[in-house]
């Protein structure tokens, strides 16, 4: 019979590989849907104006939980203004 | 040590203090004392019903019937499925069932009622719970799948923001920020200004990006964290292991359209670390700086290069 400390560091090392191998699956499945967001953005590029046609994706529906539209978002590309201090900062959450 | 921060011409700063953040208002100063009063009042109410920590909150009651379908309000349910979407948008890697863990990791109180706690008992099972979850919009009932919890802090904080500026914009203010702890978002622009200029992250010397539109949340292990027996212990649990992520990052700030979505990509990418979580959020169009352990800069996609740092 193994010692207990053994059995430990056993169960310790099967639990981290366990843990890695959740994780890696789970950021599979996100880079698959972050793939699946790049084509679909592609799509409506390539079709003029015209918005990407609706399609299940193989995770859940994209659109109304991150940005695809460019505008969404946006920072001051060329300010010519003197720097002044931060009106706000963002801390750590 | 508290940054000097500067108030726009023609706007008020106020300040107040829920869901565990300080709270930063910039409002047009002949509106600022009713703007305040509406948004404090939104916090409160969020906080009084997704908090954690209060027992009669409504998020505290359907976790304490977990395995049970429990009646739930139109800001509860609001927050699940925003969540439950997150979660199956990144494949899990954003996961609102961590409750358990964070109790067992000694995260059970308001962060600053931790002290230092004997070692944890029990063994870390891991997320994914999320995937039992039963949310009946028309019925206005969820189920949390038995022996699981919600926790809704960080994405409860980031919608919270966005609900204010929606409060301020019907109120007919057409210029604010508003940012609690590491969230922000923003209305119109500063008089006379073509930019709302934010420093970025805990460094009171960090860069200062110029935000047009949208928001900015970061996260990050160097603010809430806490000793567990020998072991340092932070608040972003990897859904893998059940334990706080180890990903070799101090901090992640991302810029989206919204509070909720920029806080739910700082999360993932923290917990994706620095090899994954770029290409993550690059694909995901949202622009992000990354800050490793060694504190090494890191900007991803649309994020501004050549900022200034705040003096």
């Amino acid at each position: 019979m193994a010692p207990v400390d053994a059995r430990d560091q056993t169960r310790r090392r099967q639990e981290r590989r366990l843990g890695r191998l959740r994780r890696r699956a789970m950021l599979g499945s996100a880079l698959a849907f972050a793939a699946f967001l790049g084509l679909a953005a592609q799509h409506a590029v390539g079709s003029g104006k015209r918005a990407a046609a609706p399609t299940t994706p193989p995770v859940a529906r994209p659109a109304a939980y991150f940005d695809q539209q460019g505008d969404a978002f946006a920072f001051d590309d060329g300010s010519s203004e003197p720097p002044l201090p931060p009106v706000a900062q963002t801390n750590v959450s | 040590m508290s940054p000097e921060l500067a108030v726009p011409r023609g706007l008020s700063s106020r300040r107040f203090r829920a869901m565990g953040s300080d709270v930063h208002l910039l409002l047009p100063a002949r509106h600022a004392s009713d703007a305040t009063r509406a948004v404090e009042s939104l916090f409160a109410e969020w906080e009084e019903v997704l908090s954690r920590f209060r027992p009669e909150s409504e998020l505290s009651r359907l976790n304490a019937r977990a395995g049970t379908p429990v009646r739930a309000g139109p800001i509860l349910l609001d927050a699940v499925e925003a969540a439950l979407a997150a979660a199956r948008a990144t494949g899990g890697l954003f996961d609102p069932t961590l409750g358990r863990e964070l109790v067992r990791l000694g995260y059970d109180r308001s962060f600053e009622e931790i002290g230092d706690l004997p070692s944890a008992t029990g063994r870390p099972r891991g997320g994914g719970a999320w995937r039992a979850m039963v949310v009946d919009r028309a019925a206005g009932v969820v189920t949390v799948p038995a022996d699981s919890a919600l926790d809704l802090g960080g994405i409860a904080k980031g919608m919270a923001v966005d609900a204010s500026l929606e409060v301020l914009r019907s109120l007919g203010i057409e210029t604010a920020l508003v940012s609690a702890g590491g969230d922000l978002a923003v209305l119109g622009l500063p008089p006379g200004r073509r930019a709302w200029d934010v420093l970025v992250g805990g460094d009171p010397h960090g860069p200062v990006v110029p935000l047009v539109r949208g928001a900015l949340a970061t996260s990050g292990s160097a603010r809430r964290r806490w000793r567990q027996g020998n072991v340092a212990r932070h608040h972003l649990v990897d859904p893998g292991t059940g334990e706080p992520a180890v990903s070799g990052l101090r901090e992640v700030t991302v810029a989206a359209g919204s509070c909720r979505m920029a806080e739910i990509g700082a999360t993932v990418a923290f917990i994706a670390g620095p090899r994954l979580g770029p290409a993550l959020l690059e694909r995901l169009g949202v622009g992000a700086l990354f800050v490793t352990a060694p504190g090494e800069r890191i900007a991803v996609g649309r994020w501004p290069r050549d900022v200034p740092y705040a003096a």
